[in-house]
């Protein structure tokens, strides 16, 4: 009466006797099995299954068939419990069932025969794998940020879980895409997916697989490939007898999308298992590849963060530049190992306290950092900047600017103060030895404006008139008395324009002798008239001396005019009198002389007239 | 209206101790205070001579040879 009902039930029901002989299966033990009916099983010898079968425990390793539940409910008269799993060696499909075997005994107490019923767990068993596997693809992919090694393990770790192939292909900036892992048991069948990517790459306009997918950003899947397909996207008989190697079944291809980009696709294939796959299947593969593109773009910001951090780290370095953050709340404070080095202590040994950091703070300018920060701190701008001294453990003193910007909760409390820190001792000292050569030059500069007012001053103060000339003669400066007595301006007077002053008539015997002096460096002194504003000459006596350098060259002339106007003429005069003098000295004595003849003559004839005859 | 020797002789001393024209000029002014035109004679020469030799200093001086000048070649002297 049992018996129909334990025929339809759906877990498997066995009956193995003493012998090993199976004695009953049901329906739904035949067809776990693999077995065309019950009759079929009923009939059939324990070690044929075991010949159909390769038969693995939970964890995949070989299962003996002494190792069998039946088996052990057999030896160790008790009920046993394990899960099984049935590989066909035929069709390599793979199922799994929770076998239990309970021992019957007979009166003398021995083991008679063993009931067996077998639950297929293989669908819960796959999806328990599935999401162990997707688990352990998040962590693989969570852990390592090495793309292509993760990525590759990830598609080696769903061969055989998902399917029998995997692979992996990613779009790159320029160019094709480009495949990055395949995985197969076998590895002979995997050098035929490389060789069949390298000689006959996908065309990228093909209107089904990867092409497509990275093209349109939506899966492409296929639960039986037809031959016809095989045979027409093959290129060449070679192409197709690769295809055909490959034993191609069902195919699920799914992209790999970042923030909103195709990066690339995931391709699910399977052969040799004859799987077909489903729209549970095509929801793993979506869920691996969501996690894997999450990844890869992880990967890629964590790489493009790494280049600006290392570029960031040269220009700092560059800059000697150290960067540092300040958690207000926490006080804590952390320093880049370029700060350490400009501290000058060892990387990593800085305290990571504010204490800490302003121990090194020049004790004359500590009091002002301090005092700077509290304000700051306290106010409400976030642009901090401070210039300050540190003394370095081997007692240097070393200048640092320090720019930073702090963060604020919305109710303005300091967050945290992030900034860099710059070593500007030699650009300070620089900058303060320009300032002390910029203080001295200007002090020069005021000493030797003063010393030309003076100067200027005293020669145009001079009674003479004054002037200087360039070696060759150019005159390029005259003082206030020569302009005042000449009444010309510098334009006029400037190089050889003094010659416009000067009486025509002595002009050449001048010019002569002012060349004379140019050539042999000679002095030069003469006496000549110069016109004065109103038009008359006066008479100058003019010297011009040379300025020689330390080699003996001539850099200068100096000259003067000295009026002597007057002298002249008083020496003229008194020489024109004295001639005057001499000359009527000389007509006096002959008038006396003259008049003294006279004398005597008349005095002779008074003589005779007094001695008559 | 040509010169006298006197003239001549008046404007030649005080020409080569004042310059010529400081000599013109003296002559000029001491002729206009004499109220004369020209020395015709050499009395005016005199006179010319015993006005200049007031004036002092160099003038003053050549006025004094002038008048010894004239006292030699006759004049009267008063």
């Amino acid at each position: 009466m049992l018996l129909p009902l334990v025929q339809k039930l759906p877990d498997g029901v066995t009956l193995v006797e003493r012998d090993g002989r199976i004695s009953f299966a049901n329906e739904a033990a035949a067809t776990l099995l693999g077995f065309a009916g019950a009759e079929m099983l009923g009939g059939a010898d324990h070690g044929a299954l075991a010949a159909q079968y390769l038969l693995m425990d939970e964890a995949g390793q070989a299962l003996p068939g002494d190792r069998l539940p039946t088996r052990l409910a057999f030896q160790e008269r008790r009920p046993v419990e394990a899960l099984v799993r049935f590989r066909s060696r035929a069709t390599q499909v793979e199922r799994c069932a929770l076998v239990s075997s309970t021992p019957a005994f007979d009166a003398a107490g021995a083991v008679e025969r063993v009931l067996t019923v077998f639950r297929d767990v293989s669908e819960r068993q796959r999806s328990e794998q599935v999401l162990r596997f997707l688990a352990s693809a998040t962590s693989m992919l969570g852990e390592s940020l090495d793309l292509e090694q993760t990525l590759q393990a990830v598609v080696r770790a769903a061969v055989p879980v998902l399917s029998d192939w995997c692979a992996l292909e990613l779009v790159q900036p320029e160019g094709p895409s480009r495949m990055v892992a395949v995985a197969h048991p076998d590895p002979e069948k995997m050098k035929l997916a490389w060789e069949l990517r390298e000689k006959w790459p996908d065309d990228p306009n093909a209107e089904t697989g990867v092409p497509k997918v990275l093209r349109t950003g939506e899966p492409d899947a296929m639960a039986l490939i037809p031959p016809e397909l095989i045979e027409k996207g093959a290129r060449s008989p070679e192409h197709l007898r690769v295809l055909r190697a490959l034993g191609l079944h069902s195919y699920i291809v799914v992209p790999l999308k970042a923030r909103g980009r195709v990066v690339g696709a995931l391709t699910l294939v399977s052969a040799e298992s004859r799987r077909v796959f489903g729209p549970s299947d095509l929801d793993v593969a979506q869920s691996l590849a969501g996690r894997a593109a999450v990844a890869l773009d992880n990967a890629q910001l964590h790489a493009d963060l790494r280049r600006t951090t290392e570029r960031l780290t040269v220009a700092l370095d560059a800059g000697r530049l150290g960067s540092w953050e300040w958690d207000v709340a926490a006080n804590r404070v952390y320093w880049s190992p370029a700060l350490e080095r400009i501290h000058g202590i060892p990387e990593g040994s800085f305290g990571g306290t504010f204490d800490a950091y302003q121990r090194d703070t020049h004790p004359d300018d500590k009091a002002r950092v301090m005092d700077t920060v509290r304000k700051f701190v306290a106010g409400s701008s976030n642009e901090y900047e401070i210039s300050y001294r540190i003394v370095r453990p081997d007692g240097q003193t070393r200048w640092l600017d320090a720019r930073g910007t702090l963060q604020r909760d919305r109710d303005g409390k300091p967050l945290r103060l992030t900034g860099v820190c710059m070593d500007v001792t030699e650009r300070r000292e620089a900058s303060d030895t320009l300032g002390r050569a910029v203080e001295a030059q200007a002090r020069l500069n005021q000493e030797l404006q003063a010393a030309q007012r003076l100067f200027q001053t005293l020669v145009d103060n001079l009674p003479e008139l004054a002037w200087s000339a360039l070696p060759d003669g150019h005159i390029d400066f005259y003082n206030r008395r020569w302009y005042e007595y000449t009444g010309t301006t510098f334009e006029e007077m400037q190089g050889w324009g003094w010659r416009t002053v000067h009486d025509p008539a002595m002009l050449d015997r001048v010019t002569e002798r002012w060349q004379h002096s140019l050539r042999t460096g000679e002095p030069f002194e003469m006496e000549f008239p110069l016109r004065r504003a109103d038009g008359r000459l006066r008479w100058f006596l003019t010297r011009v001396n040379p300025l020689r350098d330390a080699s003996g060259s001539i850099v200068r002339w100096f000259g003067t005019n000295t009026d002597i106007h007057e002298q002249r003429e008083a020496r003229l005069r008194t020489e024109g009198l004295l001639a005057e003098v001499s000359e009527q000295v000389i007509e006096m004595q002959a008038a006396v002389l003259e008049m003294r003849a006279a004398k005597e003559a008349a005095e002779r004839r008074a003589a005779s007239v007094e001695r008559p005859g | 209206m040509a010169l006298s020797r006197w003239d001549e002789t008046a404007i030649a001393k005080l020409t080569r101790v004042l310059g010529q024209d400081t000599a013109m000029e003296t002559y000029g002014q001491a002729l206009r205070a004499l109220g004369l035109q020209q020395l015709y004679t050499v009395d005016d020469l005199h006179r010319f001579a015993q006005h200049v030799a007031a004036l002092g200093g160099f003038v003053g001086a050549v006025g004094a040879l002038l008048s010894v000048h004239s006292i030699i070649h006759g004049a009267k002297g008063v």
